[in-house]
C-alpha cells in the first residue's frame, strides 16, 4: 500500500531521537527513538496514559522535550514553535471555529499564509471536494453532523499541504459503522495525498486496518514497531500480544530447555527465544480438535465453559483443568453450530504448531 | 397503544405541566406585583394631571433644554462607565479564564468582595480618595508628577470612576462566563494551522467572547442608566442625572407626573437602544445554535 503514491509530493521523512518529557517524577515520553518515512501512514497505538498523545502533541509542538532530538526533513524542529511547524493537525473533538461557515474554517489557514482570494477558493473547493463536502462551503458548523464536522476537519488540516498530518484518535466519537467508513476514507485519502501522517488511537482494530506500520507504546517506550501483519503474527512481547487482539497466555514451565506446559512439550514452528515465557492463545486460532488428532497439534484439555451466540462467530469459553479459561470463535454455519460440545461436557482444545506463538515477558 | 393508555399518560403530561406552573407562581406573582403593576402605573400618571389625559409632561420634556443636556450626560457617563469596564474587566476576565478552575474561584471570589460592603460605603471611601487633599491626590504630589491637585471628585471624572468600581464585577462575571465556555482547544488548532499566539486571540478567542462583552456592557449600561446613590455622591450635585431629576420631581415639587414621564422616556429608550444592539450585533449567531 506504500508504494504507487501516482498524486501528490512525497511525504517529509520525519527522525526522533532520544526523545524524553518528564513531569515531576514520571517519564511521559522515555528516550523514544523513531524513524518514520516520507508518506508513511504511521500509528501510534497504546492504552491511555501510554504517552502516545504526548508524543503526537510534541511533534507538533504543543508540548517541548526536555531533551532529544525531532527532524522533518533535514531541518531540526525540536524548539520550532507550533505556528512555524507547517503541520495539519486533526484533534479528537474536532476543534472547528463555531463561527466561521465550513468554507471559511477550511480557508483560515490559507488566509494565515497570505494566499490571494482567487486561490483560497481553489484551494477550499479543493479540499472540500477530496472530502466529499461539495457545496456545504456555506453551512454553519452547527449544521453539520459529527461526520460531517470530521471530514471538514480534515479537510482544514490538508488544504494548506502540510509537511506532516497528525491525527489524535480523530474517529473515537463516531458511532462505529461511520468510524469504520472513515477509516477507509482516511486511507484513500492518504494515498491520495502520500503526506506523512501519524495516527493516534487505542483502538487496536482501527490500528491494524489503517496503517503501513504501527509503533505500539507503553509507559512512554516503544513495546514494538512494525507493520500490523507481523505486529499481530509474530508480537514481541506479552503486552504486544495481550493487547493487539484477543489472546489468552498460558505460562511455560519455568527452567526448562525446551518450552513445556504442564510437563508437556510445545510444539512449534520455529525455534523458541531463550526467555521465551508465554504462549499465546488467539481465539480464532484454536479449534476444539477430537483426542490427540495428529501430531502436529498441541492440545489442551478443558470443559466447555460457556457459548455465547455472537452473530458472525460464537464464543465459546473452555475451562482447563489448571483453571486458566481459553476463548476460542466457531463459524456460526448450520454444520458447525450442530457440531457444537454441550455445556459442562470435557472437550480438547487444539492449537497448530504452525500458529503456535511463544512469547517473552518484556521483548529482548 | 391502547386508546386509554394514551389518554392516561396525556393526562400525566398535562398534570406535569400543570404542577411546574404552580411551581413557578410566586416569581410569576412577584415579577406582576413589584414590575409589571407600577411601571403600568407610572406610565398611566405621566399620561395624566388634576383635569385628566394630558401630554403636558411630555411637552416640558421636549420643551426645556435642560432635560435634553440631563438625558446626554446620563448616557455619556453610562457609556463612558461601560467602555472603562469593558477596558478594565476583558484582561481580568481572561487571566481569570485562563488559570486552572480553582485559582479562578479564588480570583472571582476577590472580584465579588467588593459586593460584601455597602454601595454607600464604598462611595464615600472614594470621595475620601479623591478629593482634593484625598490620598491619591497627596500621593501624586509627593511623588511630584503633579503640582497642583486634580479635580477628581465633584464632577464627571469622580462620578466615572465610582462607577467603574462599583460596576466592574457585573462586567467581569459574564465575561468570565463566556470565556471559560471558549473551548480551549481551538486556539490551539489555530495555532497549528499557522497562526501565532496574537493571531489566533484576534482571530479566535476575541470573536467568541463577544458575547460576553454585550451581555456585560448592556447589564452595566441600564444599571447606569438608572444609578443614584454614587453619582450623587460623587458629582456633589454638579452632575444631573435623570435619577436625580425624578426623585427631585416626586419629592421636592411632589410632581408625579413629571417623574413618570422622566422615566418612561428612560425605559423607552433604553429598550430602543436594546433592540438596536440586537439588530446590529447577531448575538444567537454568535453563540451557536448548538
Amino acid at each position: 500500500m506504500t508504494s504507487d503514491k501516482q498524486t501528490g509530493k512525497a511525504g517529509v521523512p520525519i527522525t526522533i531521537r532520544q526523545l524524553v518529557k518528564t513531569y515531576g517524577n514520571y517519564r511521559a515520553l522515555d528516550a523514544l527513538d523513531l524513524d518514520i518515512a516520507g508518506g508513511e501512514f504511521l500509528t501510534l497505538l497504546g492504552p491511555s496514559g501510554s504517552g502516545k498523545s504526548t508524543l503526537l502533541m510534541a511533534i507538533a509542538g504543543f508540548i517541548r522535550p526536555d531533551s532529544g532530538l525531532l527532524q522533518f526533513g533535514a531541518t531540526d524542529v525540536t524548539r520550532l514553535e507550533p505556528h512555524r511547524r507547517n503541520i495539519g493537525v486533526v484533534f479528537q473533538n474536532y476543534a472547528l471555529f463555531p463561527h466561521m461557515t465550513v468554507a471559511q474554517n477550511v480557508a483560515y489557514p490559507l488566509k494565515l499564509r497570505n494566499a490571494d482570494k482567487s486561490r483560497i477558493d481553489e484551494r477550499v473547493q479543493w479540499a472540500l471536494a477530496l472530502v466529499k463536502l461539495e457545496g456545504f462551503g456555506d453551512r454553519s458548523i452547527h449544521q453539520l453532523s459529527g461526520g460531517q464536522r470530521q471530514r471538514v476537519a480534515l479537510a482544514r488540516a490538508v488544504v494548506f499541504e502540510p509537511s506532516v498530518l497528525l491525527m489524535d484518535e480523530p474517529l473515537s466519537a463516531l458511532d462505529k459503522k461511520l468510524r469504520e467508513h472513515m477509516q477507509i476514507e482516511i486511507r484513500r485519502l492518504h494515498e491520495k495525498l502520500g503526506v506523512t501522517t501519524i495516527y493516534v488511537t487505542h483502538d487496536q482494530r482501527e490500528a491494524l486496518t489503517m496503517s503501513d506500520r504501527i509503533a505500539v507504546i507503553n509507559h512512554g517506550r516503544f513495546a514494538q514497531i512494525g507493520a500490523p501483519k507481523a505486529l499481530y503474527e509474530k508480537p514481541a512481547s506479552r503486552f504486544v500480544a495481550e493487547f493487539i487482539g484477543d489472546a489468552t497466555l498460558l505460562p511455560l514451565d519455568a527452567g526448562q530447555k525446551q518450552p513445556t506446559f504442564r510437563g508437556r512439550a510445545v510444539k512449534t514452528k520455529e525455534t523458541p527465544q531463550d526467555n521465551a515465557s508465554y504462549i499465546v492463545l488467539r481465539p480464532e486460532k484454536i479449534r476444539l480438535v477430537g483426542k490427540e488428532e495428529d501430531a502436529g497439534w498441541n492440545c489442551f484439555a478443558g470443559t466447555l465453559d460457556d457459548i455465547v451466540y455472537q452473530g458472525e462467530s460464537v464464543l465459546l469459553s473452555v475451562r482447563l483443568e489448571g483453571g486458566e479459561t481459553l476463548f476460542l470463535r466457531q463459524p456460526t454455519d448450520q454444520q458447525s453450530l450442530a457440531a457444537l460440545p454441550q455445556r459442562n461436557q470435557p472437550v480438547e482444545v487444539g492449537l497448530h504448531a504452525n500458529d503456535t506463538l511463544i512469547v517473552p515477558e518484556e521483548a529482548a | 397503544m391502547a386508546p386509554h393508555a394514551a389518554e392516561a399518560m396525556e393526562g400525566d403530561a398535562r398534570r406535569e405541566r400543570l404542577r411546574l406552573l404552580a411551581l413557578s407562581s410566586p416569581a410569576f406573582l412577584l415579577v406582576l406585583i413589584v414590575l409589571l403593576i407600577p411601571v403600568g402605573w407610572l406610565f398611566f400618571l405621566s399620561f395624566v394631571d388634576k383635569d385628566g389625559f394630558t401630554l403636558s409632561h411630555y411637552a416640558r420634556l421636549w420643551q426645556n433644554d435642560a432635560y435634553f443636556e440631563i438625558f446626554r450626560v446620563t448616557f455619556l457617563s453610562s457609556f463612558l462607565v461601560t467602555v472603562l469596564t469593558v477596558v478594565l474587566g476583558y484582561p481580568l476576565a481572561y487571566l481569570l479564564s485562563q488559570l486552572p478552575r480553582r485559582a479562578a474561584i479564588i480570583g472571582l471570589t476577590v472580584v465579588l468582595l467588593p459586593f460584601w460592603t455597602s454601595l454607600l460605603v464604598r462611595t464615600y471611601a472614594w470621595l475620601v480618595l479623591l478629593q482634593r487633599k484625598g490620598l491619591v491626590n497627596s500621593t501624586l504630589m509627593s511623588l511630584g508628577i503633579i503640582d497642583e491637585p486634580l479635580n477628581l471628585v465633584y464632577n464627571m471624572s469622580g462620578v466615572v470612576i465610582g462607577m467603574v468600581h462599583i460596576m466592574l464585577p457585573f462586567m467581569v462575571l459574564p465575561l468570565y462566563a463566556t470565556m471559560r465556555s471558549i473551548d480551549p482547544g481551538l486556539m490551539r488548532a489555530a495555532i497549528s494551522l499557522g497562526a501565532p499566539r496574537h493571531k489566533a486571540f484576534f482571530t479566535i478567542f476575541a470573536p467568541l467572547s463577544l458575547p460576553g462583552v454585550i451581555a456585560g456592557s448592556l447589564l452595566v449600561f441600564i444599571y447606569c442608566l438608572g444609578f443614584y446613590i454614587t453619582p450623587q455622591v460623587l458629582g456633589g450635585g454638579r452632575i444631573n442625572l435623570v435619577s436625580m431629576k425624578i426623585l427631585e420631581n416626586a419629592t421636592i415639587y411632589s410632581d408625579w407626573g413629571a417623574a413618570s414621564a422622566l422615566g418612561v422616556v428612560l425605559l423607552v429608550v433604553t429598550l430602543l437602544l436594546f433592540k438596536a444592539i440586537q439588530i446590529i450585533v447577531p448575538v444567537d449567531r454568535l453563540m451557536g445554535r448548538s
